[in-house]
């Protein structure tokens, strides 16, 4: 064989071989990448009817105080009702937009996360979210924090980053996913979705975890 | 061979040279490796936040790329077919770079997967040029062992390069002193007129 043709061939064999340990390791341990959803079913299917976007209580001007002396949190809504039909933060999917992030920051007993970068945190933030860069998952301090902050596994959550190509708040989910949590949402308009709505903005480091990272 | 190979002591510090190169390439894919096995999860993001390959094909790469760092990194550090390792890590370098351009080129924010939170040369965070520049600095670092050989304390220099030099090189040196050991010379120059 060409000296060429050699080193080509051990090259490709190097590949191999490091294919097949990458075979073996996700045979091993293959990862979740998909998130359930909050109800327990895959929000990718959910085929429940999605609210009405809030016709009310969306005034950006309001003031926002602590999400939950806001309005009553709303209950459960299979009551009858004429529209406006009432929030029902249980019918939605697991992805969700701004106005249904606004609804569910309003009604309070919902954990906002910040999984952006802490110097976009600082410059900007969703009142009362929590800051948990994605890079403190590698470094196996969320389940800590989330204790520090007081988030219990049986809140409901809700992720947000830059929106977009923004994975950042995937990855934060799914870990929350693995650590137990049931009722997680990611806004995908993220932060900038959020300004642009014109809703309320907090700057500065996290009021209870601090400048954790 | 000694006209082709220069003196004793270059050839020494050549080796020593690329012995040091192979190293350190070898020290920062291993921990590159290390870092995204730690997470195939995130690397699985960081990839996809690329936005270049169909997502079927994004969960085997975030288990392949650092795997297949791993091993050519523990190809380079033992010197087993290191030249061939040294090709693959600067064949993927390369590929870095195109996504990268890719990137900036389409103006999107996408968070590197390369180091984790430790900074070789640049921040963590989103990619830039100035990780072009540092996948080009590797390069640079590979280059050498791709095209001389692994240098000393290699396990398999005679071979590696025996099938890698056509000319006057460093690892060719290093061949022929360990052919004078191991091996008849008349084997040595018929294999490398074959090549």
């Amino acid at each position: 064989m060409s000296c060429l043709g050699n080193t080509i061939a051990r090259a490709l064999a190097l590949v191999s071989v490091g294919t097949i340990a990458a075979f073996i390791h996700w045979a091993a341990d293959p990862p979740r990448l998909t998130l359930g959803g909050p109800g327990g079913g895959d929000a990718a299917t959910d085929a429940r009817p999605q609210p009405e976007p809030p016709t009310t209580g969306t005034d950006p001007a309001q003031p926002a105080g602590d999400p939950g002396a806001g309005e009553p949190a709303p209950t459960d809504g299979g009551q009858a009702q004429t529209p406006p039909a009432p929030f029902n933060p249980d019918a939605l999917g697991t992805e969700i937009g701004t106005p249904e992030a606004h609804e569910l920051w309003r009604s309070g007993a919902v954990a906002f996360i910040d999984a952006r970068p802490q110097k976009d945190y600082l410059a900007g933030h969703i009142p009362y979210a929590y800051l948990v860069p994605a890079e403190t998952i590698a470094e196996g301090r969320l389940g800590d924090m989330m204790d520090l902050g007081g988030v219990d596994p049986s809140m409901r959550v809700v992720v947000y980053c830059e929106g977009g190509t923004c994975d950042a708040s995937h990855l934060v989910a799914l870990t929350l996913q693995d650590m137990g949590f049931t009722k997680i949402h990611i806004d995908t308009d993220g932060f900038p979705g959020w300004q642009a709505a014109g809703h309320e903005v907090e700057t500065g480091s996290d009021s209870v975890l601090g400048d954790v990272p | 061979m000694s006209a082709r190979g220069g003196s004793s002591v270059q050839r020494v510090l050549g080796g020593l040279a690329l012995l040091v190169l192979r190293l350190a390439l070898a020290g920062l894919f291993a921990w590159a490796a290390w870092v995204k096995l730690q997470d195939p999860r995130a690397f699985y993001f960081s990839i996809k936040g690329f936005q270049i390959l169909p997502e079927h094909m994004l969960e085997p790469l975030a288990f392949m790329v650092p795997w297949t760092e791993l091993v050519c990194a523990a190809a380079l550090v033992l010197g087993f077919w290191a030249r061939s390792a040294a090709i693959v890590l600067g064949a993927m370098l390369m590929v870095f770079i195109a996504a990268i351009l890719s990137v900036l080129m389409r103006d999107m924010h996408v968070e590197c997967g390369c180091f984790g939170d430790f900074a070789f040369l640049c921040p963590p965070g989103a990619v830039g040029w100035c990780n072009i520049a540092q996948n080009a600095l590797m390069f640079l670092l590979a280059f050498p062992v791709m095209a001389w050989g692994p240098g000393l304390l290699a396990w398999n220099s005679n071979t590696d390069a025996r099938t890698c030099c056509g000319g006057s090189c460093a690892c060719h040196a290093e061949a022929g002193k360990a052919q004078t050991q191991a091996r008849p010379a008349p084997a040595m120059d018929s294999d490398r007129a074959s090549s």
